[in-house]
């Protein structure tokens, strides 16, 4: 589904990216885990398309297809979602209305019938059930005046809405509590589907006790340096990043 | 200023108060005033010149040509069913007025005695008290009438078969009894391409416990446009308004709300969406001279091409103005690197039981707003669009059920205009 080959990345001139290498198929779920700086997000941004990151050498692949020669949009209804770490808010757009917009464009690219405001309204209740948020979620503005917890889990409504083939995960983990953490974990386990596959990144081996990866990737210096199953988290979790220091593989 | 520099619109004022029986209290009064110096306070923003430079012709016959006459017609009859009242270049159309709610007596020039036209220290809006030849006075017939709106339509209509460019005092006066209830929807329009100047007054008086909401919706011409509003509150009244403004050319709106009463409320709501060419300034001043008094004043403006705005506000708490809580805000957003705007925000307090609030933020749709819908499958385009109605959605989104098919006018004619102003964009950046 997505094969990563090489790439090096900047951002404001900065390499961040330096040869990075990633098959991911259907089905599975991998983690990226890494210190601060070591361009787990950049990874992110350059998969959805992020106009400041500049991917200047590599290639990535996507159903076969040369995903970094698509514009963002085009990604996103390829299939590519981009769960953000820092959601951003949209004032005076409604949620229902946003996502109806977000979903009809994907239903058309498919070459499906665009849904109504009533056939829609059952869909996003539906969807909503999923990270236990309320019904009058559907009128507040997109992310507006929501607290942490909650546009982490207006992402993951999202990714439910749009039904993506890769969602990549960008530290959704963070800011959220013990509860939270679970409906969120919850949520994204009750949306796999055998032909979509999972991107997550994230600091902490928490949410990977709820969301169990099929393989665990560390990302150090703009490189994965190691890779292994889910076993590899809690090890990292025992020793830290530093044991990458003394222990490359 | 000496008669040498006597701008020409003056003259022109002379003359038309020359041929009138009679001085009135408002020509003596605009005498004494004058027009504004180039650095008054409240004018610094508008370009002045262009009107006392132009030789508009007082009008206050509004002959209409058979084609104007047809526009005219043509633009109510998609209005049917409305409670309405009908101005066409000043003029109080009866024939084109439906009212049903509302008593109406016509509001002669030499008959209307304002007590506070002393006061007044707006020269065009004197200029129109006594020009106006046949302005309208309003009274809702019951005490609540809020659940069907009167639609006040004053129609520059610039098809007038004289040569020389006129200008045209529509006034408007209402008055709301004790706990009243009323909805008005006060359209502005011009039809055809002339460069006359309308310079309207819109004057309500909130009487004790009375409700107003006024919607205002501006659509100006190729020629320069005066609005004074002038609003008396009594006590306990409020007033919720809503202005909507599309694309005007040349154009200033002065708003004054006189807090007369004590626990009387304003609350003014407002959308600018200004094209390549328009120039426009709101002056909005709040005077709370009685005790807890509540206004709030939130404006929004999304400029395109070389546009202008000017977005003053005064709130002026007296020593009666205990308890005052007000708030002032304006946003703006801008899609073109050639276009202004100029935010004043300003309170004048002279006591220190209040609170008080002002704040003002001009920008561009940021990118990483625009990056975060294209990652949902919106196209940089729909994105803009999608982000600049939702600015202004904001604004709308505080209008009342009351007038919720305004709502939707104002959303759909937004909507064309900021495909426009979209359009204009993408064009400068190709």
């Amino acid at each position: 589904m997505l094969s990563i080959k090489n790439v090096h990345a900047t951002v404001e001139g900065k390499e961040i990216l330096k040869g990075l290498d990633l098959e991911i198929r259907p089905g599975q779920v991998h983690a990226i885990m890494g210190p601060n700086g070591s361009g787990k997000s950049t990874l992110a941004k350059i998969l959805a398309g992020d106009p400041d990151y500049e991917v200047t050498q590599g290639s990535v692949l996507f159903e076969g297809k040369d995903l970094l020669a698509l514009e963002p949009e085009d990604r996103a209804l390829a299939g590519v979602f981009l769960a953000f770490q820092y959601p951003v808010e949209i004032p005076g757009v409604n949620n229902a209305s946003f996502l109806r917009m977000a979903y009809n464009a994907r239903r058309k690219h498919l070459g499906l019938p665009e849904a109504d405001p009533l056939e829609f309204d059952e869909l996003l209740s539906e969807k909503l059930a999923v990270v236990e948020m309320k019904e009058d979620f559907k009128k507040r503005a997109v992310n507006f005046g929501f607290s942490g917890g909650e546009k982490k889990r207006n992402e993951i409504v999202q990714m439910a809405v749009l039904e993506p083939k890769l969602a990549i995960l960008d530290e959704t983990d963070s800011g959220l509590d013990i509860d939270a953490l679970r409906i969120v974990a919850d949520g994204v386990n009750r949306l796999k589907r055998p032909d979509s596959a999972y991107l997550i990144i994230t600091h902490y081996q928490r949410l990977l006790n709820h969301i169990i990866p099929d393989f665990v990737h560390v990302l150090s210096d703009g490189r994965i340096v190691r890779s292994g199953g889910k076993e590899l988290a809690l090890e990292l979790e025992k020793r830290g990043y530093e044991m990458l220091a003394g222990d490359p593989s | 200023m000496t008669n040498a520099e006597t701008p020409v619109f003056e003259k022109a004022i002379d003359v038309f108060a020359r041929s009138q029986a009679g001085t009135t209290e408002a020509y003596r009064r605009f005498k004494e005033l004058g027009f504004p110096k180039k650095n008054a306070e409240e004018w610094r923003d508008f370009d002045l010149d262009r009107i006392l430079r132009s030789p508009f012709e007082i009008d206050s016959c509004g002959a209409l040509s058979a084609s104007g006459e047809k526009e005219i017609d043509a633009y109510l009859c998609g209005q049917s069913g409305q409670n309405r009242i009908v101005l066409v270049n000043g003029l109080w159309q009866r024939a084109r007025s439906i009212l049903s709610d509302f008593e109406a007596k016509t509001l002669s020039s030499k008959n209307t005695v304002d007590p506070r036209l002393a006061d007044e220290k707006n020269p065009f809006s004197l200029v129109n008290a006594f020009s106006a030849k046949d302005g309208v006075w309003l009274k809702p017939k019951t005490t609540c009438s809020a659940e069907r709106p009167l639609y006040v339509y004053s129609i520059t209509s610039t098809h007038s078969p004289g040569s020389r460019a006129a200008a045209f005092s529509p006034r408007i006066e209402v008055h709301l009894p004790e706990g009243s209830r009323s909805t008005i929807v006060f359209v502005e329009t011009v039809l055809g391409q002339g460069s006359d100047l309308t310079n309207t007054v819109f004057a309500a008086h909130l009487e004790k416990g009375s409700n107003l909401i006024f919607a205002h919706e501006i659509h100006s011409g190729t020629g320069p446009r005066l609005t004074q509003l002038r609003f008396r509150l009594s006590e306990t009244s409020r007033l919720d308004s809503f202005l909507f403004q599309a694309s005007p050319s040349f154009s200033r709106t002065e708003a004054s709300t006189d807090f007369e009463g004590p626990h009387a409320s304003a609350f003014f709501n407002g959308v600018g969406l200004l094209e390549k060419g328009s120039e426009t300034v709101q002056r909005w001043t709040m005077n709370h001279f009685n005790s807890n008094g509540q206004s709030n004043q939130y404006y929004k403006t999304v400029l395109g091409g070389d546009a202008k705005a000017a977005f003053g506000t005064l709130v002026n708490v007296n020593s009666n103005g205990v308890k005052t809580d007000s708030k002032q805000l304006n946003k703006n957003l801008i899609l073109s690197d050639l276009a202004r705007v100029i935010s004043r925000p300003q309170l004048e307090i002279s006591i220190d039981e209040v609170s008080c609030f002002h704040g003002s933020a001009t920008g561009q749709p940021s990118d990483e707003e625009i990056f975060y819908l294209r990652s949902r499958g919106f196209s940089e385009r729909a994105a803009r669009s999608l982000l600049i109605e939702g600015f202004i959605q904001e604004v709308f989104e505080r209008m009342p059920v009351s007038v919720s098919e305004i709502r939707l006018r104002w959303a759909s004619q937004a909507r064309s205009t900021l495909e426009r102003l979209l359009d204009s964009a993408q064009r400068s950046a190709a």
